[in-house]
């Protein structure tokens, strides 16, 4: 079954670095926002000549066209500074997240390293005390011109502003896969001129939209879908910092209110946040009736955290027909298919069951929410376990073809020759064609998804290495969604034959030790009898398998630590089960 | 930990409960790592910068694992704000809330 998308309209520009260019008049700008709500504004004028300035203060430094520059900073000023100051240099930015700050330094330390080594890049942009940080990662990846200050790159007055060419890279971001084998994922300036051409063809901005976002700078749906979406429009783009949020997600809407906002994008659990946090003292006087359009992508889209959201802020003017489910991936740029505002979000209720055993969509229990249809430009195809196109209203493996695909993981044949095939990018993620609309219903890669963000299960399953009590490599890490309401982590793990402790000492030693060196909590932790878990012939674990034997009930674990009958019947009908079939 | 610096852990817990919800226990010398999701940690600290009014940069941040180093970083961080006097140190001192030595 194949769906495509209306034609992909004609760029404004054919490079970012041509867009930052059509904006250099421009009054509307950036405002970052702090916890206090005091804002600091930056015109996309400002912007564009700050850039100059620090595109020649990077070339004087030694950075040539076509280098990678990684930049830890902040959702702040100065990270404008350097993002399109290495654009303007014709190098190539890879935006790497900020260390959280309490703790797991040595962890984010060593991902951080990884992640320097395989972008290949030539220098670190950070600011002040991370820049001292990261001494230990400048030892471990040695990349060539060291670590930078990127508070003084604007400083100086020569300006540079690179022609570059629509098939040079402008992007190397690391949003998807593990933090222990990281996947750069490359993109060109053409694909990111297109890819935001797309995306204000289908938000329409006029002159009274703004965009406001808390989501991190170094993901695909802040960064693309953002920032260069703000720039190519041009028009004001609000900004605060995604720990902000966190910390008070009332800031988010309050901005939104304060500045007429009228689209935001962000996971289903920051709307689910938003409902549990949001205290309704701190939402005095704030109207919400602005906001016309709200994303809801990153990861599987929850149906009952979207009516929640409607149900609790339309007091404030919330919309119900704002909200929109989205599907994409930082493989494809961004965004794959788009809700179109016409009609409210669909859904079908299915049988998770019969849809994992047979792959057909029968009338069940388990709503689903339609992610809407191919965005212009893109194709989207589902193929059965033979490779071959699958017919409507059957499950299959989800292929994207489109312009603004990624030319690659950087410096891996490898991998990006088992991803991208014939045009053809390989999503990993399930899902099916119903009356024109796709649905996603689980995952054949194994990743999981939690809160927006993507863990290799070997991330979990590598924490467990020095936990007294277990068989060292038998255990397996999955993603669950036991109540509709987002994946959480569940951990299948064999004890070692003459194990000391007890098994809630053992569960509490698995709990802490992977909370602290993934900063994932676990939601379940399975103690099993040794040999309980399913291995290939070579004897690696069968992960999708495990999962699949653990939610039938047939793994025949000794005892769940925590005991969650009930869960594990609603379970069944979970994301981890249609995933399963295809281990 | 000093009374004062255990009064000031006391109050982070309060304000771990009651603003941001968190209910796991947190013992003083546990690694704050260990007990709180990375979302948890990382809403801790910009509460606990918010209600004392100091920032908590990452240097410093880099060697607090647990709620007694977090406590001692804090009170460290307040004399340091009023040894600056207030309002010309670190930004805010002595406004609304008041740098004044946390718990209360």
């Amino acid at each position: 079954m194949r769906l495509s998308g209306p034609p992909a309209p004609r760029p404004r520009a054919p490079t970012v670095n041509a867009l930052l260019e059509r904006a250099s008049d421009a009054r509307s700008g950036v405002t970052f926002v702090d916890l206090r709500e005091r804002e600091t504004f930056v015109s996309w004028a400002e912007v564009c000549r700050r850039a100059r300035r620090a595109a020649a203060s990077l070339a004087a430094a030694g950075i040539r066209p076509g280098d990678r520059v990684a930049i830890v900073l902040r959702t702040e000023p100065a990270f404008l500074d350097a993002f399109f100051g290495v654009l303007l240099a014709g190098a190539v930015p890879a935006p790497l997240y900020p260390p959280v700050r309490l703790g797991r330094m040595d962890e984010y330390l060593a991902a951080t390293a990884r992640m320097v080594t395989v972008s290949g890049a030539r220098a670190i942009l950070a600011g002040g005390a991370v820049r001292r940080l990261l001494g230990g990662v400048v030892a471990r990846s040695r990349p060539p011109l060291g670590r930078r200050a990127a508070e003084e790159l604007a400083r100086g007055r020569d300006e540079l502003a690179r022609d570059v060419g629509r098939d040079e890279l402008a992007l190397v971001q690391f949003s998807s896969g593990s933090t222990v084998d990281p996947k750069p994922v490359a993109l060109t300036h053409g694909a990111l001129a297109d890819h935001v051409e797309t995306l204000l063809a289908l938000l329409r901005p006029g002159d009274s939209d703004a965009l406001v976002s808390w989501l991190p700078l170094y993901h695909d749906m802040g960064l693309i879908g953002g920032l260069l979406g703000a720039l190519a429009y041009p028009g004001p783009a609000v900004l605060i910092p995604p720990e902000h949020f966190l910390a008070r997600p009332a800031l988010w809407l309050r901005a939104m209110s304060r500045h007429r906002g009228t689209i935001a994008a962000a996971p289903s659990f920051a709307y689910a946040y938003c409902v549990q946090r949001v205290r309704d003292s701190d939402l005095d006087g704030v109207d919400l009736s602005s906001w016309r359009v709200a994303l809801d992508g990153a990861e599987p889209v929850s149906l009952p955290v979207l009516r929640e959201f409607q149900r609790r802020f339309a007091s404030h003017g919330f919309r119900p027909d704002a909200m929109r489910p989205v599907y994409g991936l930082s493989e494809a740029a961004l965004a794959v298919t788009f809700c179109d505002g016409a009609a409210e979000a669909k859904s079908v209720r299915v049988d998770p069951v019969a849809l994992a055993a047979t792959g057909e969509i029968r009338e069940g229990p388990r709503e689903v929410a339609s992610v809407g249809r191919p965005i212009p430009g893109v194709q989207v195809e589902i193929r059965d376990a033979h490779g071959r196109p699958a017919g409507a209203d059957r499950l299959g493996r989800i292929w994207v073809a489109g312009p603004s695909l990624m030319s690659g993981y950087l410096g891996q044949a490898e991998a990006t020759a088992k991803t991208l095939a014939g045009g053809w990018l390989d999503t990993g993620d399930l899902g099916f064609v119903h009356d024109g609309q796709l649905y996603v219903h689980g995952r054949a890669k194994d990743v999981v998804v939690v809160r927006g963000a993507n863990h290799a299960p070997d991330e979990f399953e590598g924490a467990l290495a020095g936990v007294a009590g277990l068989r060292p490599g038998c255990a397996v890490a999955g993603g669950l969604d036991v109540d509709g309401r987002g994946e959480e982590l569940v951990l299948l793990v064999e004890r070692a034959r003459t194990a000391a402790g007890s098994e809630p000492e053992i569960a509490a030693a698995i709990r802490q030790a992977v909370t602290e060196r993934t900063g994932v909590a676990p939601r379940e932790v399975v103690l099993l009898a040794p040999g309980s878990l399913p291995r290939t012939s070579s004897g690696k674990m069968r992960r999708a398998e495990a999962l699949r034997r653990w939610l039938a009930g047939t793994l025949l674990p000794p005892r769940p630590v925590t005991p969650l009958a009930l869960a594990r019947e609603v379970a069944r009908s979970a994301l981890g089960y249609a995933r399963a079939r295809r281990g | 930990m000093t009374p004062r610096e255990a009064g000031i852990a006391a109050e982070i817990l309060r304000v771990a409960r009651t603003e941001l919800q968190l209910e796991a226990r947190i013992d003083e010398d546990e690694e704050l790592a260990s007990r709180l999701d990375s979302l948890a940690l990382l809403s801790l600290v910009v509460a606990v910068e918010d209600r004392f009014r100091v920032i908590l940069d990452d240097e410093d941040a880099a060697g607090t694992r647990t709620l007694s180093d977090l406590a001692r970083l804090v009170a460290r961080k307040l004399d340091e704000t009023a040894r600056q006097g207030a309002g010309s140190g670190a930004e805010d001192a002595g406004s609304a809330h008041g740098a004044d030595g946390g718990a209360p």
